[in-house]
């Protein structure tokens, strides 16, 4: 292969480093970045868990039927509140939902032996404020990743709280031939990890998700900042996602170790294995209606893992929605963001 | 007449990046420093393509191209390519550890270990050779990657040759990227890269035990908790936490039990027990 054009290169080359020229007056000007910008009120605490009631945005609010979302472990729940314009939040209030959110907070060496029973817990005391807060009897789950697989858990266990349950970019199956992690975390010793890190680093999930697609996530996403870098807006929205990408929590250190083990590992909730607190997690009981939402791209939760649900759950209004986006673009892609609101608001609409 | 390679050389782009970096690039390279060399690879290459002539800078082969821009990028290939994702803050913190080798290889760390020092004398020639253990998994991790990194590239340059002529910079780097991690996927889901990768992280978690050992008794010659003590005391609050928890419920259900019971009760009660009309009544019939 020749090149035609060796003058275009050179245009091409100059126009990148031109960028980079005005780019660092861009970044130079930059200054905080604001995330999570609708506002909440705190109707809850204990100790670094909050849960959040954020303000209506249309007048007519159904606080008959309100939505607990109930978000990973790993990174802040912010993702579903990023932008004023990228907000699965204020999509779900612009169409009169009650909306309430666990956020979980930064686990501190003190909570190092927190476990999963505890986090169920901590969920079935959620549903409790949100019913109380709400004046409902039920509340619908909107369980978002490492969220949606507790919230199953939680559903099969105290399902007679739950009117309907949303999951999106769940794992269920972790077990199917895509998934990388599963893979990967067959070869680490996860028990002498947790027993000498305590809580697991931020840092060492980063790294180990980076590492999934590291030429896509490494390179090309800088490579595309360039192209953006002297345009603000762009580059703040950029910066947006930088900072909840790498704004990642510790783990605490039993809960990661039982959730590898337990599920990656032993793939308990297909199985039917799984027990908390001496209760043994059926995702049969799970009779209430459920939208699974996938993305198609998804590399940290293949679509299979999704959709296992389907065959394994004992709910008959089962429905699934696989958009064309990845694991992160399902947030915050325009299409997808734009979309996933209205759906979940029907679809709880015509359960309501 | 616009010369995009005089202007090429003329554009002081880097000095108001050197204004805004830092002198030394921190421990794992930043994406600007990167972002940087991605620029002085750009220069280097049409340094070269220019100083061929146009004629020749036009019959110019992709993958002579591919060879300039290889030798300084950190693209894979590259002959001063970092390798990436072993370079990372969690991985990079052991690499401030030092070098125990000289130690480890003098005589007495050959020896048993003796006299008021044992014990530290044994930790420290264990801390070594679990340095060494990380060293080389360290070292099994940059030759997969290297292997893989040669493969790819020589893969690219084969697809180039087969490519229709391009001459967008954009869509070459992008074919690279694209190439190698197609190829990235293939090796990632091998048993040997997992192994590898694994291998990676449990050594590193193992000089971090040895770390951690030496620290506790640092801590208790201190006077001060260790990791270990307070891990236990951790532990107990976690465990009084969940005790808490299951007696909260209980009395709430207890609570609930008597707040259901109560207005029950109170009704008997208000049966049963004499009012003071009713009394007032009884007392007026007695009196008549």
């Amino acid at each position: 292969m020749t090149i035609k054009n060796p003058d275009q290169l050179a245009t091409e080359a100059l126009e990148f480093q031109s960028r980079l020229t005005e780019g660092v007056k861009v970044l130079q000007k930059l200054g905080e970045i604001e995330v999570g910008t609708t506002p909440k009120q705190a109707v809850y605490r204990d100790r670094e868990m909050v849960l959040y009631r954020y303000q209506p945005l249309s007048e007519r609010v159904d606080t008959d039927n309100p939505v607990l979302i109930v978000y990973a472990l790993v990174n802040r729940p912010y993702i579903v509140d990023l932008h004023e314009q990228r907000s699965l939040v204020r999509g779900l209030l612009s169409a009169g939902l009650d909306v309430y959110l666990i956020d979980w907070g930064y686990p501190s060496a003190a909570d190092r032996f927190v476990d999963l029973p505890h986090y169920i817990e901590r969920i079935n005391t959620c549903v409790d404020k949100t019913l109380e807060t709400s004046g409902a009897s039920k509340s619908n789950l909107l369980g978002i990743c490492q969220g949606g697989t507790m919230s199953l858990c939680y559903t099969s266990l105290y399902g007679e709280k739950v009117n309907g349950l949303v999951t999106m970019v769940t794992p269920v199956d972790f077990h199917c031939p895509d998934n990388l992690l599963t893979h990967w975390f067959g070869n680490i010793d996860i028990d002498s990890l947790v027993d000498t890190m305590g809580n697991v680093p931020g840092t060492l999930l980063n790294s180990i998700f980076l590492s999934l697609k590291p030429f896509r996530l490494g390179i090309e996403k800088y490579l595309d900042f360039v192209k953006i870098i002297d345009q603000k807006e762009k580059v703040e929205n950029f910066m947006r996602m930088e900072k909840w990408i790498f704004d990642s929590p510790d783990q605490a250190g039993e809960m990661f170790r039982t959730f590898i083990s337990k599920f990656f590992r032993d793939n308990q909730l297909v199985t039917g294995e799984l027990q908390i607190d001496g209760r043994s997690v059926d995702l049969k009981q799970i009779t209430h209606p459920i939208l699974n939402i996938m993305a198609k791209h998804d590399h940290l939760v293949p679509p299979a893992a999704s959709k296992a649900l389907k065959y394994l759950a004992g709910s008959k209004d089962y429905s699934e929605i696989e958009y064309d986006t990845g694991h992160i673009g399902i947030y915050v892609s325009g299409k997808a963001g734009a979309d996933i609101p209205l759906k979940i608001s029907k679809w709880l609409d015509e359960r309501s | 007449m616009f010369n995009p390679w005089e202007a090429f050389q003329q554009n002081d782009w880097l000095s108001p990046w050197s204004r805004v970096s830092a002198p030394q690039p921190p421990l794992t390279p930043d994406i600007y420093s990167q972002m940087t060399q991605l620029s002085e690879a750009f220069r280097n290459v049409f340094d070269s393509m220019q100083n061929q002539g146009a004629d020749a800078a036009a019959k110019l082969r992709m993958e002579e191209m591919i060879r300039l821009f290889s030798l300084q990028s950190f693209m894979p290939g590259a002959v001063s390519a970092q390798v990436p994702f072993a370079t990372n803050p969690w991985l990079d913190s052991m690499k401030s550890l030092g070098t125990l080798q000289d130690f480890t290889q003098g005589g007495s760390a050959q020896l048993p270990a003796l006299g008021i020092s044992r014990e530290y004398h044994e930790d420290v020639v264990e801390l070594a050779r679990r340095q060494r253990e990380y060293a080389s998994a360290l070292n099994e991790y940059a030759s997969v990657f290297q292997i893989f990194s040669r493969d790819a590239s020589q893969k690219f340059m084969s697809l180039a040759n087969e490519m229709d002529a391009q001459s967008d910079f954009d869509a070459f780097c992008r074919k690279w990227i694209d190439v190698c991690e197609a190829e990235f996927q293939k090796l990632a889901f091998t048993d040997e890269y997992a192994k590898t990768y694994g291998n990676l992280i449990d050594s590193h978690v193992r000089l971090t035990q040895q770390m951690q050992r030496m620290d506790d008794k640092l801590s208790r010659l201190r006077g001060q908790p260790s990791r270990q003590e307070m891990e236990q005391i951790h532990r107990d609050i976690q465990q009084k936490d969940g005790e808490i928890r299951q007696l909260q419920r209980t009395v709430a259900e207890l609570e609930k039990k008597i707040s259901t019971a109560a207005p029950k009760t109170a009704r008997r009660t208000a049966k049963k027990r004499p009012t003071a009309q009713g009394a007032c009544r009884r007392r007026t019939a007695k009196k008549s």
